[in-house]
């Protein structure tokens, strides 16, 4: 059996399980190489995996489909939602499919963030200094790119957003 | 190899890579079928396993050199597979030594989330040591080893 000195045998066996025994605790799943939670996993019948990659910060959610295909992942599609209340709301979307490469999914979210910023400010008839919005962007998407292991911010914050992260929200 | 690997071997490969694999005993890793591209360069991935891990490698072959090319970690959730951890890698020589040493961090990272996610207090020293011996137990194909 797993054991680490002093920790009950019930925690590594809820979240490291032998196979064949479920996973006793359904937290959603924090991979902090790639600064983001896993969700939603589904392997299809051609052994395809399939996954939600979901990046928050106190202002948006970015989330990417990713895709496993033998020895490749591919990156499908990136979404942007901002917050309406409690709830999200989608504001912007695009389909890539390529291999995944983490520049091309920083300057795609990016991107879409800017454009639905910049749409709304013409809707609103506000003026636009481009240089000055993409700045504003990009300090927007770096704040996505926490790390929940080392800010201790984050856990607090991470209550209120748990619920975004259950599966097939 | 031994009757408890070859149980766990059976009973966990399909749920890991539904390609046909080989058993490579001088890296103790199962081979996925490769995938030869034009430019002649072979990719495939490399796996160990444990009764609570699996460590995929995509490793790719070009010319005089392995490359890792990623990195995966999944548990099990009963039967099937769940992702906990995966890195990416450029011009990454494949070593041993590197891959444990990645896949050992990936698992610490997923277990500190996951303490933290549910208000548990365990110290850093004492996860690595632990992570470290999972992955032993996996790249060694000791499915019994404990902690």
């Amino acid at each position: 059996m797993a054991r680490i000195s002093g920790v009950g045998n019930n925690f590594l066996d809820s979240i490291l399980p032998p196979y064949g025994t479920d996973l006793g605790v359904k937290n959603p799943i924090w991979n902090e190489s790639q600064h983001m939670f896993i969700t939603d996993q589904y392997t299809s019948a051609a052994g395809n995996t399939y996954y939600l990659g979901v990046r928050f910060s106190d202002r948006f959610v970015t989330i990417l489909h990713i895709g496993l295909y033998h020895n490749w992942t591919y990156i499908n599609e990136v979404e942007i939602y901002a917050f309406d209340g409690h709830e999200r709301k989608l504001v912007g979307k695009t389909s890539i499919d390529q291999y995944y490469n983490e520049d091309l999914v920083r300057s795609t979210t990016e991107n879409l963030l800017k454009d639905y910023i910049e749409g709304q400010m013409k809707l609103n008839g506000s003026p636009i200094n481009q240089e000055q919005l993409e700045c504003q962007v990009k300090e927007l998407v770096q704040k996505s790119y926490f790390s929940l292991l080392d800010d201790p911010n984050v856990a607090k914050r991470l209550e209120a957003v748990k619920p975004l992260l259950l599966p097939n929200k | 190899m031994n009757t408890s690997l070859a149980t766990l071997v059976n009973q966990t490969l399909p749920a890991v890579s539904n390609s046909s694999v080989t058993y490579n005993a001088d890296r103790n890793m199962f081979l996925t079928a490769g995938y030869t591209s034009a430019a002649g360069n072979t990719y495939f991935q490399g796996i160990h396993l444990s009764n609570r891990l699996a460590i995929v490698f995509d490793i790719g072959v070009g010319y005089a050199y392995t490359f890792l090319n990623g990195m995966k970690l999944y548990c099990f959730d009963g039967t099937q597979k769940k992702l906990i951890g995966s890195r990416f890698y450029t011009c990454c020589c494949y070593s041993d030594y590197f891959a444990r040493k990645e896949a050992s961090e990936i698992l610490f990272e997923y277990l500190k989330s996951q303490a933290k996610l549910m208000g548990t207090y365990i110290s850093d020293s004492q996860l690595e040591e632990f992570a470290k011996n999972q992955v032993l137990s996996a790249a060694t194909n000791r499915p019994g080893l404990t902690a």
